[in-house]
């Protein structure tokens, strides 16, 4: 399942939210699949738990499309799709 | 102080090929354990006077890491590199000479890859924060626990980011591939980037 973006339909019970510094991007977690199904770009998602993360940011600038390509690629690794 | 300042660790090290898969085990645990790396490779493109690069990485850093592993002569030049200890100097002169409110507070750890090597080389550096390191793993202990005295945080013990550190490895390649990118040929505004994604869902 590829991640949809910007969606509003939440997650299953149990599904959490892990914030991406990098790309100011919420990336939701479904709590039944365990797998990243939807991202949102500078709004958590309601309702939805956010996971503590210790990544803080970057301290010079990447480009945004640099760091996009690196959050895709990790998602679908995550996601089994590599 | 902002919490840039206190989470940024100013990384002084040889930028050689061999040195390469320390750099990368080293820009892995510090932003595992929560911290900001800054080094001289954010400006590679850049046309700026390098010392001036330098001074700036340190005047945002309150922490700061200096490898004096490569005193060695060149083996053309019969020459040491001096970037390093000149490096760790200008580092301490910021403590004893900056702001006393914000720079007066910086800390600094010094490794090297031979114990008590610097006695021989840099002896005026006696009594301060000296570790030595033979491997990856004991490398990401150093940094780990340092870093552990400098954060609320409670961080997974250096056998735990070397695991993750060796998954992150594992990974690479197909990170890379999904990207066209190649592993070797990476910049290092991707592998951080690669690198902070990987930490950011694999916690």
């Amino acid at each position: 399942m590829s991640v949809t973006k910007e969606s509003n339909l939440l997650g299953s019970k149990g599904s959490s939210q892990v914030y991406n510094p990098l790309t100011d991007n919420y990336i939701l977690r479904d709590g039944i699949s365990g797998k990243y199904t939807k991202i949102s770009h500078g709004k958590p998602f309601k309702g939805i738990r956010k996971e503590l993360t210790i990544i803080q940011g970057v301290g010079f600038p990447i480009p945004r499309r640099t760091a996009l390509k690196a959050e895709k690629a990790v998602i679908a690794l995550r996601n089994g799709e590599l | 102080m902002n919490e840039n300042y206190t989470r940024s660790v100013f990384y002084n090290c040889p930028f050689d090929d061999a040195y390469q898969s320390t750099f990368e085990a080293v820009l892995f645990t510090i932003y595992r354990c929560g911290f900001v790396l800054r080094c001289a490779k954010e400006f590679d493109d850049s046309g700026k006077i390098r010392i001036e690069n330098i001074v700036k990485l340190i005047a945002v850093s309150k922490y700061g890491i200096h490898d004096l592993c490569r005193v060695e002569l060149d083996s053309n030049l019969k020459l040491p590199r001096f970037n390093m200890p000149l490096e760790l100097g200008i580092f301490i002169g910021a403590i004893k000479f900056g702001d006393t409110v914000m720079h007066g507070q910086k800390e600094y750890l010094i490794l090297d890859n031979e114990d008590f090597r610097f006695k021989a080389y840099i002896s005026d550096i006696s009594g301060q924060d000296i570790k030595s390191y033979h491997s990856t793993v004991t490398i990401i202990k150093r940094i780990r626990d340092w870093l552990s005295n400098k954060t609320a945080a409670t961080l997974p013990s250096a056998k735990f980011i070397h695991a993750d550190y060796n998954r992150f490895l594992r990974d690479l390649p197909k990170l890379c591939k999904a990207n066209k990118w190649i592993k070797e040929e990476l910049t290092y505004k991707e592998l951080t980037s690669l690198a902070m994604n990987w930490i950011s869902v694999n916690e």
